[in-house]
């Protein structure tokens, strides 16, 4: 459920930033090749994913995002510690 | 693509080094926000407690007042956004050439380090327009003249904050736009500055600041290469490489000689090499005194790196918000006479050093001191010739006038502005200066690479270093060897586009 829910928050995400067809946004859509982003777009959505997560995104983890699913495994993985302590 | 991404930098309480800067300039990185939330807090505060003052009908330096010696006139609560609305359009004033991409990029940046600080009271989506400005290299169209580089460099620093504002001209890309449709192409609204943020904008050294960054990138880079061709004139006139021997210059330590004579000996293959034969007891100045006049432009670079790095980390606007106490400090940090000072120093080192490449050019050129090359570097048999005479004259003149602009712009303070900036640093005309000069130095040096390899030539690769050998095959794949008369203009300007393009293999500053 949480994985559909984050998903869902991901896509509003970059089809705001990129003007994107929410449909072309699936999990396994490829970032660069699917959804054609280019360096400069990768670094609005480190942004917008830093304004989600509340904290940096390190270069090497810009590098390991491949897919929109890889964006949303971080989200979940960055806002999991909160909802437990919560 | 992965692999092509850009770098990118966090700007906030932290402050960048000069090298960040430079890599922003050039567009290497990018500058992204912090996101941490107690850093936006605190940004968020900054700007509450200007907007609290002005409620409780405080008398604040700039926001409720006019500006300079203008500050006894208060200003209506109603009228403070059109107060630095006024702020912006009234320096809409700079004149002279313009200056390029990099240059505004590195303005831009410097005024976004001392702006994240957190200590000017302007908003985070200010500091974010500034990111976006640079990311997408958005840049201000900027003239270069008409700071006096205290009260901070606010003519040129208008253009900044009328570009946010979405006023005036940016380029993008090489192209001349205007800011507003610029800025609309990203998606990115034009800035209704808050009270304080136009006078934070531009009440502060970021122009001489981000441009010195830029002149102490290329000043180092000219260093390394004026080692280089030291060491290939020690060569090609039959030098005598033992005034590089590391003993001299242990018992002098200054730091840059040290390096600058390290370098020497790296290019030599000093020690592994069997003497040439025929050298000299003593050589002149000019080469054996190579690391030394290096030595202060390294050691100069050095004093420069410490000034731009602590003008980076500055707040250097007026009035200062303290979040912390509550207050708000009048006080005089746009003053940029360490930077004026410093990059007075590092002109007159890198005038310095063309005034070395010419007179290693002119000893190469007169067998009596070249070890009997042919005069003038001719080729032999080309009876009617005469090389590099003409090359010469042009490094003379060029050293000349490097050498006229070097002196010192901080020592010409004048009163201005109704005499409330009686005293100013005229900080932006020490790296005007230096610029030019350093633009005059490198091509001083692009004509000593082609008599140097040229007398490479005549003298037989064979019997030269590694770096002479080196700079010698890079440059025949562009340039001839000069057999008859020609004309040699372009190949001064083919120099330096490879020079400048990372291609001349000068070796590295280490």
């Amino acid at each position: 459920v949480k994985q559909v829910e984050i998903h869902a928050a991901v896509r509003e995400m970059l089809a705001e930033t990129f003007e994107l067809d929410p449909d072309r946004i699936t999990l396994e859509a490829r970032l660069y090749e699917d959804l054609e982003l280019d360096s400069i777009d990768a670094l609005d959505m480190v942004v917008k994913l830093q304004e989600f997560i509340h904290r940096r995104v390190a270069e090497e983890e810009l590098r390991g995002l491949r897919t929109v699913e890889d964006v949303v495994q971080m989200v979940r993985a960055a806002r999991q510690p909160n909802e437990e302590a919560g | 693509m992965n692999a092509s991404l850009p770098r990118f930098l966090t700007v906030g309480r932290q402050p960048l080094s000069w090298a960040q800067v430079v890599d922003i300039a050039y567009g290497r990185a990018h500058p992204v926000l912090d996101p941490d939330p107690a850093y936006r807090e605190l940004l968020d505060a900054g700007a509450q407690l200007v907007a609290q003052r002005i409620d409780a009908g405080d008398t604040i330096y700039g926001v409720t007042t006019g500006f300079g010696d203008s500050w006894s006139t208060s200003v209506d609560p109603t009228l403070v956004h059109a107060l630095q609305q006024n702020l912006v359009r009234y320096h809409g004033c700079g004149v002279g050439p313009w200056l390029d991409e990099s240059a505004s990029a590195a303005i831009v940046a410097s005024r976004l380090v001392s702006l994240a600080r957190g200590w000017s009271g302007v908003r985070p989506e200010l500091l974010e327009a500034m990111c976006m400005l640079l990311r997408h290299r958005i840049l201000p169209r900027i003239p270069s003249r008409g700071s006096v580089g205290a009260s901070g460099d606010l003519t040129p620093l208008s253009y900044v904050a009328a570009a946010l504002m979405g006023e005036r001209d940016v380029m993008v890309g090489g192209k001349l736009q205007s800011a507003h449709q610029a800025l609309c192409d990203v998606g990115l609204q034009p800035v209704t500055l808050a009270p304080k943020e136009a006078l934070a904008l531009m009440n502060g050294t970021s122009a001489m600041t981000g441009l010195g960054c830029l002149m102490l990138d290329r000043a180092r880079r000219l260093a390394r290469w004026g080692a280089a061709l030291s060491a290939t004139f020690i060569d090609v006139t039959l030098g005598n490489p033992a005034h590089v021997h590391p003993r001299i210059h242990e018992l002098k330590p200054h730091p840059g000689q040290g390096r600058s004579a390290a370098w020497i000996r790296e290019d030599l293959d000093f020690g592994r090499r069997a003497p040439t034969g025929g050298m000299r007891l003593q050589d002149r100045y000019a080469l054996r005194c190579a690391p030394h006049v290096l030595g202060v432009l390294v050691d100069a670079s050095d004093f420069a790196e410490r000034v731009l790095d602590i003008e980076l980390e500055s707040v250097d606007d007026n009035p200062i918000v303290d979040v912390e106490a509550g207050v708000l400090h009048c006080g005089g940090n746009f003053y940029g006479g360490h930077i004026a000072m410093a990059i007075d120093t590092l002109k007159t080192a890198v005038a310095n050093l063309a005034g070395l490449l010419d007179r290693q050019v002119v000893l190469a050129c007169v067998p009596h001191t070249s070890g009997d090359l042919p005069p003038n570097l001719v080729f032999p048999g080309a009876v009617a010739s005469h090389g590099f005479k003409g090359m010469q004259i042009t490094a003379s003149a060029l050293a000349a006038e490097a050498l006229k602009l070097s002196m010192p712009a901080s020592v010409f303070s004048r009163s201005t502005e109704s005499h409330n900036q009686d005293v100013v640093s005229m900080g932006m005309h020490s790296v005007l200066d230096c610029r030019q000069i350093l633009e005059l130095a490198e091509t001083v040096a692009a004509v000593a690479t082609l008599a140097a390899c040229q007398a490479v030539d005549l003298r037989g690769p064979d019997r030269c270093g590694p770096r002479a050998q080196q700079l010698h095959r890079s440059l025949r794949d562009w340039v001839e060897v000069v057999m008859l008369d020609r004309a040699m203009d372009l190949d001064i300007e083919t120099v330096l586009t490879h020079y400048r393009a990372g291609d001349l293999p000068t070796g590295a500053y280490t």
